[in-house]
């Protein structure tokens, strides 16, 4: 790669104005009031496969928007949480509650599989993480 | 003249420049603020290390190909796909060009963190390894406690994370320390890939294969990127974030610098993988426009627009080299 190049492009400027005019991002089923549709498509011998699924997400009875997506083995992901798959919706909430603890405020610390939010942002609570206890378990893939 | 990247725990300069210049990043004021990028809140200055940040989340969040066009695995512009390893290269590339312009060091050359030789000791001895040490990465917290990434709320220099993902996949502006959850017990995995699987995925080939997706049942890419697995785990890349845990979950990893050491150490063994295999690269152009993006004349999603495809990257011997192959 042109080294003049990149040195431009990799200036302040040119990055920011570069992000600046950058899609907002066109994310799986983004989800209405807590309602994901997602479609899955596939061929089989001459015929034309499709499978809608909408899940209808609430935490604590408050809709959750949630950008997720089904692939064709039935494994779910997230765009909020990109190094994991999921075999389970309920995993995948589970997760976004303990890593993004803001947006649920409310609810209890006991029981379940977080364990509290003792990880979340904001708290003041050093090696929290590692003291967890919960439910085990991963919701990983 | 081709720079020498360099194992962060074997050359203490190397480490302690990469500190000082990550933090000249986060306190360089790029120019723009928050609201300039759509992101929710009072608009708030946003760092040239935060425009990083945005970069990535930005990239992530762009499907490829976009709806309506069917994409079941979520393949993005940047992740999920064939375009993992060339799309990391150029942002790497981008912040080495950066770290240089303010350590004011043409020869400095961003270190990377050889994951696998932490994760050959015993899962205890991983949270305590070397690069968690005060003089270099610190430890884990939340807020982050020890080292040079340490938060005090006291003191505006000490490392902030400024802007962060919500559940809904959004950017938002934040002001708090960094957070690390090593191994953690919910939501981590309890140890990191060792050197025998490093070995492991530089020795596959082809560079990628069919669905060139997470769901490729083959090839070097997926198995680096870290989404197959024989115990339905993350590995490879994907086991880092998740191992490291706190801000390494989300879109908005790099927040935390260890991210660029990960990605340097993934970029290695792929150039591992290309001086033993060749600088080759799948898809080629006659692949489906549902695969545009991560074809290997497609640009990638970065500022150098054109310049910048799979091809352009393959061979970067102008600009750097490693110390130690994998």
């Amino acid at each position: 790669m042109d080294k003049d190049k990149l040195t431009r492009a990799a200036e302040p400027t040119a990055l920011s104005e570069y992000l600046a005019g950058m899609p907002m991002g066109q994310m799986h089923g983004h989800g209405n009031m807590g309602r994901v549709e997602t479609v899955r498509t596939d061929d089989h011998k001459g015929h034309h496969i499709s499978i809608k699924t909408i899940y209808e997400i609430e935490v604590d009875g408050k809709p959750l928007m949630v950008p997720l997506g089904v692939d064709n083995s039935g494994q779910l992901h997230c765009h909020a949480l990109p190094n994991y798959q999921f075999k389970s919706a309920i995993d995948l909430v589970k997760l976004l509650i303990d890593v993004f603890p803001k947006d649920f405020t409310g609810g209890g610390s006991s029981g379940g599989h977080s364990g509290g939010q003792s990880g979340g942002h904001g708290q003041q609570d050093s090696q929290s993480g590692n003291q967890r206890e919960g439910s085990g378990g991963h919701p990983h893939m | 003249m081709a720079v020498t990247r360099k194992n962060i725990l074997n050359d203490s300069s190397v480490r302690d420049k990469f500190i000082q210049g990550v933090k000249l990043l986060k306190a360089e004021d790029s120019g723009k603020t928050t609201a300039d990028f759509g992101i929710a809140g009072d608009p708030t200055p946003v760092s040239t290390y935060d425009l990083f940040v945005i970069w990535h989340h930005r990239a992530m969040m762009q499907l490829t190909p976009a709806p309506p066009r069917p994409n079941p695995t979520g393949r993005n512009a940047a992740h999920r796909g064939s375009v993992f390893l060339p799309w990391h290269r150029v942002m790497l590339l981008m912040l080495e060009r950066n770290l240089q312009r303010v350590l004011n060091d043409d020869s400095f050359g961003l270190p990377y963190w050889d994951w696998g030789a932490t994760g050959d000791l015993d899962p205890d001895q991983q949270k305590q390894a070397a690069i968690w040490g005060a003089d270099c990465l610190g430890g884990d917290g939340n807020p982050v406690q020890s080292g040079p990434f340490a938060f005090n709320p006291d003191d505006p220099a000490s490392w902030r994370v400024r802007v962060e993902g919500n559940s809904a996949g959004e950017l938002v502006g934040t002001d708090r320390g960094l957070w690390r959850v090593f191994a953690s017990s919910d939501d981590g995995v309890p140890d990191l890939p060792t050197t025998q699987q490093a070995t492991d995925a530089v020795g596959l080939t082809p560079y990628d294969v069919a669905q060139w997706d997470v769901a490729s049942s083959d090839g070097m890419r997926n198995l680096l990127e870290g989404w197959r697995s024989p115990r339905s785990e993350p590995e490879h890349h994907n086991r880092v974030h998740v191992w490291v845990g706190g801000d390494m979950w989300p879109s908005t990893s790099p927040n935390d610098p260890v991210f660029y050491l990960n990605h340097c150490n993934v970029d290695r063994l792929w150039e591992t993988w290309m001086q033993q295999n060749g600088r080759q690269y799948l898809p080629d152009m006659t692949a489906s426009d549902d695969l545009m993006g991560h074809r290997i004349d497609d640009p990638l999603a970065s500022p150098p627009g054109a310049s910048a495809t799979p091809r352009e990257v393959l061979d970067i011997s102008e600009n750097y080299t490693y110390d130690v192959l994998g």
